[in-house]
């Protein structure tokens, strides 16, 4: 494994995640997939795409934290190409426009589930940018008793991005810093965050800021839910990092100390009221029990794209 | 040297010996010398607001407000993300594309603002890609130095020597000065791509570094959208600048003077985004400190001029050679030595009465070459402000830039590329002028 290109890409994953939300940047992933095929110099026979591939999948792998619905995304097409005759190029395109359906669909159920939550107004917290959860407030801006927005903010170009979609949907919203909701609590009705993955032992793996948000929601007793899709669960049966750790060197009147910064925030499933996903909204029980059911499945395809 | 001709000179002394020390601001500096030497009478008010060359400070301002303008419109934004999509993510494009928009963007304007377009894009393409980014800030700093030196409003040195000088037009800058600047890029490029094989090669090749910056060219195109510049800002913009460049070039016909000529520009465009723009923001963003360093200079050079240092020392230089030759190569070599040691604008600021001095000298008088003169001034203060990490604005600003985001340039590691190059580009202009003074 080349160690500077998994740390370039694992950099720049957490880039565009941090900047776009995981769905976004799965979207450009596969597209960069069948630009980088489409273009690339190298041999372009069926089987050496499969390994360069397959390369690509355990640079992923190895990426922390995991986001598995980018590998299931690779897993697809590597799957697709193995089962094709066609040119790789071609393979790939069909794969990625189908996906990208799946995903559409995916979302569109997903928010179907989770429309009644907002039917009823009041005013619901929000805290990182998510394309999942623009579906969702786009579909809900359409909803007789819109509910009022409250963004927790954080980075300025995250917190603008919510201020954006917001104001095109036409929501009426204020902002307030993410280290101040105490004061707002009472206005709070309900809150949704944006997730990346679920781990095998019910860790959720969210936004880094998120898990004191809800900690603080409980606490009020006011009800969090996360939004993921099951594509994104990941599948593997020992659990996988939950963010990627930067030891950071600073400097104090001339004392040097270590910061320790993580990329993401890691919360028990059992800690928010429910997980909104194509499946329906599922409590934590509920949520486990699909993921061990998606388990079985997804170990067969590990096993198919090894057999290359 | 009498009682006040010393005082003033030591004052000049000091003023640089400060600048160079960088404790305090130079600005603050030069208005401290400047009020100091009017109030000990060295140099009464009236000479001493005589002395600021309002051409110049004017000029300056007029296209500091075209720079803020377009960048409040998102110009520059949009002309960033535009040129990383041409490269496509080709490492060997965006150095050698980087690098030509940059030398065009600083000709025609500041340094500073190109840099601060271009470098965080170019350093992020780089590290983005898992590029070693060191090549790609040298190229836009030198790049930008030599794109700078091409045109009367590239480089402050230069719109020194265009205001003060008023035979000098934008169109003989660019006659004189472009064909060296080409030269000059064209082979700074080629040293920096030749010590940096390896890293500019391109990577369609290699499947996963493809992969990587292909989908860096995903996210840019998001950018692009999410930009959204209305098509009419684009033009708008691009005409007013257009205009601006127009007006520059047919000074002779028109006679309006470069200063007029930008802040006619700075006053269309103010127009024509009224809407658009913050115009309390927009101005609280013109470089006042630059402005007040530039009129503070002008009083300390109006007092040197005054008391008759710089005719005493225009007589030395005159005595000690009749050959012209020479002193265009001592005065280009002079200036670039003292552009890559110290801040050139006080170096070029009083070189200009001297070689105006010179040049009215009865020794040289008659001589077809003298106004090579104002081009080895020219171009050695232009170039020679590579030759360090202090050299030039851009210089610092840029390795700020690249220091954000995690990149540390040492002293050392700047002067081990930046000294090659600069004494490539100054034997470049040195074989130009000579070869300008026999043909």
């Amino acid at each position: 494994m080349n160690e500077q290109l998994r740390l370039t890409l694992n950099t720049q994953l957490l880039t565009l995640d941090r900047e776009n939300g995981s769905q976004a940047l799965s979207e450009d992933c596969l597209n960069a997939i069948v630009q980088t095929t489409h273009s690339y110099t190298g041999v372009k026979t069926k089987s050496e795409i499969l390994t360069q591939l397959i390369e690509l999948y355990d640079l992923f792998l190895e990426c922390h934290p995991r986001m598995a619905n980018i590998l299931f995304d690779l897993q697809h097409c590597i799957l697709a190409l193995q089962n094709s005759n066609r040119a790789p190029e071609e393979v790939l395109a069909t794969a990625a426009a189908q996906l990208h359906q799946k995903k559409i669909e995916r979302l569109s159920t997903a928010s179907k589930y989770a429309l009644p939550l907002l039917s009823k107004g009041g005013a619901i917290l929000l805290h990182s940018y998510s394309a999942s959860l623009g579906h969702l407030l786009e579909r809900a801006s359409t909803l007789e008793n819109t509910p009022r927005v409250i963004v927790a903010s954080q980075k300025k170009e995250k917190t603008d991005k919510i201020i954006k979609l917001l104001r095109n949907l036409r929501y009426k919203f204020y902002v307030v810093s993410e280290y101040s909701i105490s004061q707002v609590l009472h206005e709070i009705t309900l809150s949704i965050f944006g997730g990346l993955t679920l781990n095998a032992d019910g860790i959720l793996v969210l936004a880094p800021g998120s898990a004191s948000l809800v900690s603080q929601l409980q606490a009020a007793q006011i009800p969090s839910y996360v939004y993921l899709p099951t594509n994104k669960f990941s599948l593997w049966q020992e659990p996988a990092t939950t963010a990627f750790k930067e030891v950071r060197i600073k400097t104090l009147d001339n004392h040097i100390y270590d910061k320790h910064v993580f990329s993401h925030d890691q919360l028990h499933c059992r800690n928010c009221n429910g997980i909104i996903t194509e499946r329906g909204l599922l409590t934590a029980d509920e949520v486990m029990g699909v993921f061990r059911s998606l388990q079985s499945k997804f170990a067969e395809h590990e096993i198919a794209i090894r057999t290359t | 040297m009498d009682f006040n001709q010393t005082i003033v000179l030591s004052v000049f002394i000091a003023v640089f010996a400060a600048i160079i020390a960088e404790r305090i601001d130079k600005t603050i500096v030069v208005l401290l010398a400047a009020i100091g030497l009017i109030a000990t009478r060295f140099i009464d008010f009236e000479t001493a607001i005589h002395s600021i060359d309002f051409s110049t400070i004017c000029l300056l301002l007029g296209m500091m407000l075209i720079v803020e303008c377009l960048r409040q419109v998102r110009l520059f934004d949009w002309l960033a993300i535009k040129l990383a999509l041409i490269t496509r993510g080709n490492p060997a494009k965006i150095f050698l594309l980087g690098g030509i928009a940059t030398a065009v963007l600083s000709a025609f304007l500041d340094n500073v603002t190109t840099v601060l377009v271009l470098a965080p894009l170019i350093i992020s393409l780089a590290q983005g890609m898992g590029l070693p980014p060191k090549v790609f800030i040298f190229c836009v700093i030198f790049l930008s130095n030599i794109g700078g030196t091409a045109t009367l409003i590239g480089d402050p040195p230069n719109i020194l020597i265009g205001s003060q000088v008023p035979e000098l037009t934008f169109t003989s800058f660019l006659e004189f000065l472009a064909p060296p600047a080409i030269l000059s890029a064209a082979a700074a490029l080629l040293y920096l791509a030749w010590r940096n094989k390896a890293t500019i090669r391109s990577r369609s090749g290699h499947f996963q570094w493809f992969f990587i910056s292909n989908l860096l060219l995903q996210d840019i195109r998001r950018k692009e959208l999410e930009i959204q510049i209305p098509r009419r800002v684009i033009i708008r913009s691009g005409a007013v600048f257009f205009l601006v460049l127009l007006g520059f070039f047919t000074h002779s016909a028109t006679h309006l003077e470069p200063p007029v000529v930008a802040l006619s520009g700075a006053s269309l465009l103010l127009l024509t985004f009224h809407k658009e723009i913050d115009l309390h923001r927009l101005v609280s963003h013109i470089e006042w400190p630059t402005l007040l360093f530039f009129s503070g200079l002008f009083v300390v050079v109006g007092a040197m001029e005054h008391t008759g240092i710089l005719e005493l020392f225009s007589v030395k230089l005159i005595s000690m050679t009749s050959n012209l030759l020479l002193l265009i190569l001592v005065v280009l070599w002079a200036s670039a030595i003292m552009s890559a040691v110290v801040d050139n604008i006080p170096f070029v600021a009083v070189m200009i009465p001297l070689i105006k001095d010179l040049i009215a000298s009865p020794q040289y008088s008659g001589q077809p070459n003298l106004h090579l003169l104002w081009w080895a001034l020219a171009l050695g203060a232009c170039l020679g402000g590579n030759g360090s990490m202090i050299g030039a604005s851009a210089n610092v600003v840029t390795c700020a830039i690249a220091r954000s985001k995690g990149i540390s340039i040492s002293f050392r590691e700047f002067a081990v590329t930046a000294l090659p190059t600069t004494l490539i580009t100054i034997v470049i202009s040195s074989l130009y002028l000579v070869l300008l003074y026999y043909f």
